[in-house]
């Protein structure tokens, strides 16, 4: 059996080089190696008869597109060929919409009400007089969060579940939760809006100094 | 001019619009098409052809399906055939310069065709990188091989394999070029 392979393998050997086209592969790299570009090219161009090959227009080319236009109907038909799928109205669920963060995975009044007992427990042990620095209070690891407090405190204070406390000369704001949301209404205070403004520097600024202290 | 003779003017020019202009993505025409377009004595036509162009250094060169040339050929294989227009002798260097290539990026098809002729017909295309790259910048002998399988010379399989394609067995005298390759003396 070895034998006969070996036999087709020299069969296989002998074709090859009796072919016209057979020279011995490392005389020819040798010679590639050896030879200059420009006198391998030489050669080439003496063995090279190139396609001869137009490309332009021609009157009859023209004819064929213009008839090809004619017949082209406008794009407006034939995209309305394909008409986009309807949008279909379906209610959206609870997951859907705390995954678009629209509804967060608390309830609003739940997430409320759980920021109120965090602000009278600190407000109690880190704070004084019952009241807590206002960045203290919001002031958060990260500056998404920081906002999203103030935003949720904002809520307390419209709500009645604590008050902001101004100290113009200290240039500080405090925050002092009341016991009972009812107690603000006893008050009978005119009502004041007071914008703070919670950039990204001052963020920045109370972390350090957060730090600092720590 | 007798009918017979205008007829064939009226053929020669019909055979001469459908060889010179491109028609399909590779150029040449087929048989088939010419017997439709001219007629069932498109071969005749095309022989006529042939000697007007030898004027020109041009000729009518037929490509037979599986490459083999056919002294006898039935009309069965010429309908499959190939006709193209081809230069008919050589151009010269300064020539070859105005058909679009470098110098060294022709010498470099020569030599990638050489070494897969004296292969077999078959080599890796890492070797044929490797011999250009003796001789041609190493970040363009990747580019050209591309560009060498993009026009038709080279065709590369899945596994990194180099043959010789379509353009290469129309256009170049694979035994001439061995020969005449084998037969210079190195100085």
């Amino acid at each position: 059996m070895q034998r006969l392979f070996i036999i087709e393998l020299q069969s296989e050997w002998i074709k090859s080089r009796s072919t016209s086209l057979y020279k011995d592969p490392f005389l020819l790299e040798d010679k590639i190696k050896s030879l200059s570009a420009e006198k391998i090219l030489e050669i080439f161009l003496k063995a090279w008869h190139p396609i001869i090959e137009l490309e332009q227009i021609t009157i009859h080319s023209l004819a064929e597109a213009l008839r090809y236009w004619k017949n082209l109907p406008p794009i407006k038909e034939r995209w309305s060929e394909f008409p986009p799928p309807e949008p279909r109205a379906e209610p959206a669920s609870r997951e859907e919409l705390i995954k678009e963060k629209i509804l967060s995975e608390k309830g609003f009044s739940e997430e409320l009400e759980a920021l109120w007992n965090e602000l009278k427990l600190r407000a109690r042990i880190e704070g004084s007089s019952g009241k807590i620095r206002y960045w203290d209070f919001i002031g958060a690891d990260t500056y998404n969060e920081t906002v999203y407090r103030a935003y949720m405190t904002s809520f307390l204070v419209t709500y009645g579940y604590a008050e902001l406390e101004l100290h113009p000369l200290e240039m500080e704001i405090y925050v002092k939760p009341y016991r009972k949301q009812a107690e603000r209404r006893r008050r009978r205070q005119q009502l004041i809006s007071v914008p703070i403004a919670i950039s990204y520097e001052d963020w920045r600024r109370w972390k350090e100094a957060k730090n600092e202290q720590k | 001019m007798s009918k017979s003779k205008a007829g064939y003017a009226s053929k020669l020019k019909r055979a001469v619009h459908l060889l010179f202009y491109k028609r399909h993505a590779k150029p040449g025409v087929k048989g088939w098409e010419l017997r439709k377009a001219i007629g069932s004595d498109y071969v005749k036509v095309l022989e006529i052809l042939d000697k007007y162009l030898k004027n020109l250094d041009l000729q009518v060169k037929t490509f037979f399906e599986g490459g083999e040339s056919s002294e006898k050929a039935n009309s069965r294989e010429l309908d499959q055939a190939r006709f193209y227009v081809t230069l008919r002798g050589e151009l010269t260097p300064k020539e070859a310069k105005m058909v679009g290539w470098r110098i060294d990026d022709l010498a470099g098809l020569a030599v990638a065709i050489c070494y897969i002729i004296s292969r077999n017909g078959k080599v890796s295309r890492k070797e044929v990188e490797e011999l250009l790259s003796e001789k041609i910048p190493g970040w363009r002998v990747s580019q050209n091989i591309d560009r060498y399988i993009r026009y038709g010379y080279l065709a590369e399989d899945e596994n990194g394999q180099l043959y010789l394609d379509w353009r290469t067995l129309v256009e170049v005298d694979q035994k001439a070029l061995i020969d005449m390759m084998l037969s210079e003396e190195v100085k």
